[in-house]
């Protein structure tokens, strides 16, 4: 099976990808004075398909809103913005992916980063550049 | 230099046949009991419960010295994260395994002085446990799981990048150390 290309025509360097978040992996940042994710929340699935996530152009045409991604058993989750550009300087592809999805949970912006996360310094740098939009409901 | 050692005999799995257990919750860990069993240098036992009949246990055990203060909200925080239950990530995460638990409280001893922050601990999608400092102008991740039992350490200077570094705890202890003593001091 090919292995699909990096798309940057249809989701340019700018372009927001939102990540679901779990509400186990945030942590507060002193530094930053703001709550973040860990590096956990940014590695592929377990089975093997790319790390999901939406992009923002093509929920934008499809009327596809951040809220949207946490409905249902997703509504104690948060959503984490990093843009395109900082996935790519980090060697991975970024390209719609909207066929590789559940079917009950499914997104016309849905997309993959695809590339190698095994270093634990590379999902550090996802996660400090990664902006929570939506911090997911705090466990009691 | 750490003063403290940990002993544990971490249970994972057993089942209570004696008791039918219907509570979610943790016991024998509140804040008074926790002080006391430390003051007389007992076994501190950190019971998690879950719906159903397993049991997860951690003993710990401080041989010769003060608990440090770190280690009650550690404790606190590793033992709400034992209760999680498999697919807590909706991706096949497993539960967090209670040795990797005990390896990373093990790791933390190397190197945490009494005045040292605690760190925030969350879960890793492979059953193991990540303690995070992000505090003090520094970055402090190390994550304790099947990949790196021991600890796996990366570190971000965000005054001066040309200090970042990673590697595994064991090797890097003494780096650690004066990390925890110049950096770590205070609250996350």
């Amino acid at each position: 099976m090919a292995v699909p290309d990096d798309d940057p025509s249809a989701i340019p360097n700018e372009v927001r990808l939102f990540r679901r978040i779990s509400p186990a992996m945030i942590v507060y940042d002193g530094n930053q004075d703001r709550w973040r994710a860990t590096s956990q929340n940014f590695q592929d699935s377990k089975d093997g398909t790319p790390m999901s996530v939406f992009a923002e152009n093509i929920a934008d045409e499809h009327g596809e809103l951040p809220a949207h991604f946490l409905l249902g058993r997703w509504s104690d989750w948060g959503l984490a913005a990093v843009v395109a550009g900082h996935m790519r300087e980090l060697g991975q592809r970024v390209y719609p992916d909207p066929h590789n999805q559940d079917a009950e949970d499914r997104f016309e912006s849905h997309s993959a980063v695809a590339g190698n996360k095994k270093a634990q310094n590379i999902r550090k740098r996802m996660s400090d550049r990664a902006e929570l939009i939506i911090v997911p409901k705090l466990q009691s | 230099m750490a003063s403290m050692a940990l002993r544990f005999s971490g249970m994972d799995g057993l089942i209570d046949h004696g008791n039918e257990i219907s509570t979610v919750g943790l016991e024998g860990n509140s804040a008074s009991l926790f002080q006391a069993e430390i003051a007389a240098k007992k076994p501190l036992i950190v019971k998690i419960r879950t719906s159903g009949k397993l049991v997860r246990r951690i003993d710990v055990t401080i041989e010769n010295a003060a608990p440090p203060p770190w280690l009650e909200p550690s404790l606190q925080s590793i033992g709400r994260l034992l209760m999680l239950p498999r697919n807590w990530d909706f991706d096949n995460a497993p539960p967090v395994h209670v040795l990797s638990a005990q390896s990373a409280l093990e790791g933390l001893s190397f190197f945490m002085e009494d005045a040292t922050a605690p760190p925030q601990w969350t879960p890793t999608k492979l059953g193991g446990l990540q303690a995070d400092w992000h505090q003090n102008g520094i970055d402090l991740e190390i994550a304790f799981d099947c990949a790196y039992p021991s600890g796996y350490v990366v570190f971000s200077d965000l005054r001066n990048h040309a200090g970042d570094w990673e590697g595994p705890l064991t090797s890097n202890s003494e780096k650690l150390r004066s990390i925890a003593e110049t950096r770590l001091n205070g609250r996350p």
